[in-house]
């Protein structure tokens, strides 16, 4: 029982430190773009009210939520920030560029707090940076009040019991104790925690929140100034919170409102501004927060849904053979209105799980300031396509390799203002960071205007680790395969390394998780250019089943402009090419059972798909057309199996896996034929590159 | 050199034999043991590399331990059996000639390999132990499933922060 009851608390707790870190990241997040716009600002003499507005109200939230965990160190350090921000809304404070770091960094270490506290781990120290905010607040010609109450606000920090307040209170205040205590009935009402939070935020101002472990789970006890009459708390009371007058109001009470209304509470001191919660309150009512497991399962559903939806329309096909007629018109129209209605399903999922890129991107600038500071380096990030939408769980993996890329631009690749110079370039280098959407991809550039790869340097390298022989010479194309191979850029003395973080290997291995394609363009003295190349989104693709030398493949549908069924007698061979006159063409083709070194059966005739990239124009010939299908798509993403021409995997339903053509790399290895390797987008492991073998036919 | 009285740590593993000789991994690198279905076969993949199989939801490459080790080709049969190993993030089932589930060993038994054997052997070997006065090879997982054996940067793989 008691045990049970140990359990429930600690979910809940943890359901609840869930929340917490979601809200601070959504919190964080506008705190960066606002620091970001103030710092845009700082030549001016006045920064954006709305914005500083806007960031005082998140360092409010952030310290009201962190006081609710005890997370005593961001809670203070908002606090710090946010007396910060209301002197500079007051024009006691001047804005200057330096104010705005200042306030960058607090953000910076906010998020450094609140990610270890997520991690477990140990919370960065913040003495440096609240003696650094505390000078400059203390130099501020003080208000009428204090930002603050001038006691510390952190009661919730320190183990003083809650019952003892308060000199904190004011003339004609009152101080209460309401206890929430949180549970399922209590939720399914719509009283949360943060609800009650702000609801007694309505009343008058909170003093500080704790939460306690009872037998039952949690217990949170809100400790509130007001100057509202015992009435308020009624609706609270009705709801099932146990409210306290802990100590009245010195001297009568105000006449009591019959309503109580934020605006005849707090007196002109009171520091949390209530369009600050109001605004609050109306934005989550409207925005819900689901954890993308769940999201995977509907996509999950959905994609089996179509599977089993694909095999009825077959089932279907093969009945209306023998029977005709308005029943079996009626069937088939309504199967057909299905296969539409699965469609609009799948993709209303799918946008529930796009996120525009551009947050990534702010996260980026942070780390260019932060390595600026470091390396004395000056640079300039420019960002473009931040509206370009892509799946979070994407992102979200994508954030530690974009990070190293862009680490090693700055450390490696911008040349120090001096040597910039005397190249004749401007001081300050340019990181460029663009997303665009074409199809079903996004392209992710990272491009700086540094020195480029050494390339020279690297094949020193690479010969010394046995990567490459004495003779061969490296070219950007193989350049690539030796940064991505494992250990290289963990070792020192490479250009490349940026000695921290990850390999390169890993940037590679979590573009191909996702079935995209890395690429890489340098030019000494210029800058690099990192591309990659992701999926908008994951799972669901139409493709068109075909067969190849009595293997079973499938092709994404949208890269296949047209089929061409062909007889054999009608394919010009010249030495090695083979060639199909079409539309007063000559269409080159590729056999993509002589890519896979198999044999296709002896036949009079083919199908020939064709797919273009990259201005290339390529047959794909292929034995049988099977036919159309929706697919789950999964990733091939382990090494053993990265190969070129094939982009993933599919399984229609009976246990085995068909395997799905990559047309793009396929024509690209039909334009390369002479070369000796596959293309470089998808060159896949060092034993690939190595191979002579012309493996186009 | 029979069954020890030891008082020392005893670890679960797998014993799976090929072409007579007995294998062991640790049985927490194993996730299960399936009977041999289909696999499709992947073109270009390294020659060991018999092709993917799709197992709880997701498409896993299948390596022929028997062509990993350098032996010959033998058809699957009933005893046939798909070994499903975990390392890093990668999923990855092995087939060998039959399984002999679940022993374990005292860790301490086992010997590093003899000096004799040839390089690449000893690059996935990890040491051999005897039971039942039988010799069974201790085989490294990570180095099984090694795709890029690169020499001297075997620990690259795992490219952690230093």
């Amino acid at each position: 029982m008691n045990q049970d009851s140990d359990i429930n608390a600690r979910e809940f707790f943890a359901r609840f430190m869930d929340d917490y870190y979601a809200d601070c990241e959504d919190h964080l997040r506008t705190a960066r773009r606002r620091v970001l716009e103030l710092e845009r600002l700082s030549g001016e003499s006045k920064p954006d009210r709305a914005g500083v507005d806007d960031l005082f109200r998140c360092f409010h939230t952030i310290k009201g939520l962190s006081g609710m965990v005890s997370l005593v160190e961001a809670e203070r350090l908002a606090h710090q920030l946010e007396a910060i921000l209301a002197a500079l809304r007051d024009g006691r404070l001047a804005f200057s560029s330096s104010l705005t770091s200042e306030i960058e960094a607090g953000v910076h270490l906010l998020e450094q707090i609140i990610s270890a506290k997520k991690a477990n781990g140990p919370i960065p120290s913040i003495d440096e940076a609240m003696a650094r905010l505390t000078q400059i607040v203390s130099g501020v010609p003080k208000k009428t009040a204090p930002v603050a109450p001038s006691q510390s606000p952190f009661q919730s920090a320190q183990p003083a019991p809650q019952e003892k307040p308060n000199p904190q209170l004011q003339a004609g205040e009152s101080c209460w104790l309401v206890t929430h205590i949180p549970s399922k009935e209590l939720l399914e009402r719509g009283l949360s925690v943060d609800k009650v939070r702000t609801r007694l935020n309505e009343i008058g101002r909170l003093l500080q929140v704790r939460p306690r472990a009872i037998e039952k789970g949690v217990a949170f006890d809100f400790t509130i100034a007001t100057k509202a009459g015992p009435s308020s708390f009624d609706a609270l009371r009705a709801e099932g919170l146990e409210c306290k007058l802990l100590e009245a109001a010195p001297g009568p009470l105000p006449p009591e409102p019959h309503e109580p209304a934020p605006q005849t509470a707090p007196p002109v001191q009171i520091p949390p501004p209530p369009p600050a919660t109001e605004h609050k309150s109306a934005t989550r009512s409207i925005i819900v927060r689901v954890e993308l497991s769940r999201l995977d399962d509907l996509m999950r559903l959905a994609g089996e849904l179509l599977t089993s939806k694909a095999r009825l329309t077959d089932q279907l096909r093969s009945v209306g053979r023998a029977a005709q007629g308005a029943e079996w018109a009626a069937l088939h129209e309504t199967s057909q209105v299905m296969d539409r209605h699965l469609r609009d399903l799948r993709e209303a999922i799918m946008r529930v799980r796009l996120v525009p890129i551009g947050e990534a991107f702010e996260r980026m600038q942070f780390v260019v300031r932060d390595l600026m500071r470091e390396t004395g380096k000056r640079v300039q990030v420019e960002i473009q396509g931040q509206h370009t939408e892509i799946d979070k769980l994407i992102v979200e993996r994508m954030m530690e390799p974009l990070l190293h890329i862009v680490r090693n631009a700055i450390s490696h690749g911008i040349e120090p203002p001096e040597e910039r110079i005397a190249a004749g370039k401007s001081p300050e280098g340019t990181l460029r960071l663009s997303a665009s959407a074409s199809g079903d991809t996004v392209a992710l550039e990272i491009e700086d205007d540094g020195r480029g790869i050494n390339l020279e340097k690297v094949a020193a390298r690479a010969r010394a680790m046995g990567l490459m022989d004495e003779k061969s010479r490296l070219d950007e194309a193989s350049l690539l395969d030796i940064l991505c191979a494992p250990g290289f850029s963990t070792r020192d003395g490479a250009d490349l390394a940026s000695g921290r973080g990850i390999g390169m290997n890993v940037v590679l291995g979590a573009v191909r998780e996702f079935g995209g394609k890395l690429a890489l363009h340098t030019e000494p003295g210029k800058g690099t250019r990192f591309t990659i190349e992701l999926p908008i989104t994951l799972l669901i693709a139409d493709v068109l089943v075909v067969e190849v030398a009595g293997q079973t493949m499938a092709i994404a549908q949208p890269l296949v402009r047209e089929v061409i069924r062909a007889d054999l007698s009608s394919i010009l061979a010249l030495e090695a090419d083979e060639l199909l006159p079409h539309r007063g063409m000559l269409l080159p083709l590729v056999r993509v059972s002589r890519c896979f070194n198999w044999e296709s059966p002896q036949s009079s005739e083919c199908y020939i798909l064709l797919a273009s990239a990259g201005g290339v124009t390529a047959g794909l010939v292929v034995d049988r057309i099977l036919g159309q299908r929706e697919i789950l798509v999964r990733p091939l993403a382990d090494p053993l199996v990265r190969v070129p021409g094939i982009s993933g995997a599919t399984e229609l339903g009976d246990g085995r896996v068909i395997l799905i053509l990559d047309p793009t790399a396929l024509a690209l290895m039909a334009h390369t034929r002479t070369a000796k390797r596959a293309p470089v987008a998808s060159a896949s492991h060092c034993a690939d590159t190595l191979d002579p073998n012309n493996r186009v036919a | 050199m029979d069954k020890s009285e030891s008082q020392t740590s005893l670890e679960p593993f797998i014993l799976f034999e090929i072409a007579g000789t007995a294998y062991a991994v640790r049985s927490c690198d194993v996730q299960e043991t399936e009977m041999v279905e289909h696999i499709t076969p992947v073109p270009n993949a390294p020659p060991y590399v018999e092709g993917v199989v799709f197992l709880r939801g997701k498409v896993i490459p299948v390596i022929n331990l028997r062509l990993r080790f350098g032996m010959e080709r033998m058809p699957f049969n009933m005893q046939t059996r798909l070994v499903v190993v975990r390392h890093k993030d990668r999923t990855i089932g092995l087939i060998v000639d039959t399984c002999r589930r679940f022993t374990r060993i005292p860790t301490e038994r086992i010997q590093p390999p003899p000096d004799v054997i040839s390089e690449s052997t000893k690059h996935y070997l990890q040491g051999f132990v005897m039971l039942d006065e039988k010799p069974v090879l201790v085989l490294d997982i990570g180095a099984v499933v090694n795709t890029t054996e690169i020499p001297q940067c075997e620990k690259s793989n795992s490219a952690q922060e230093t």
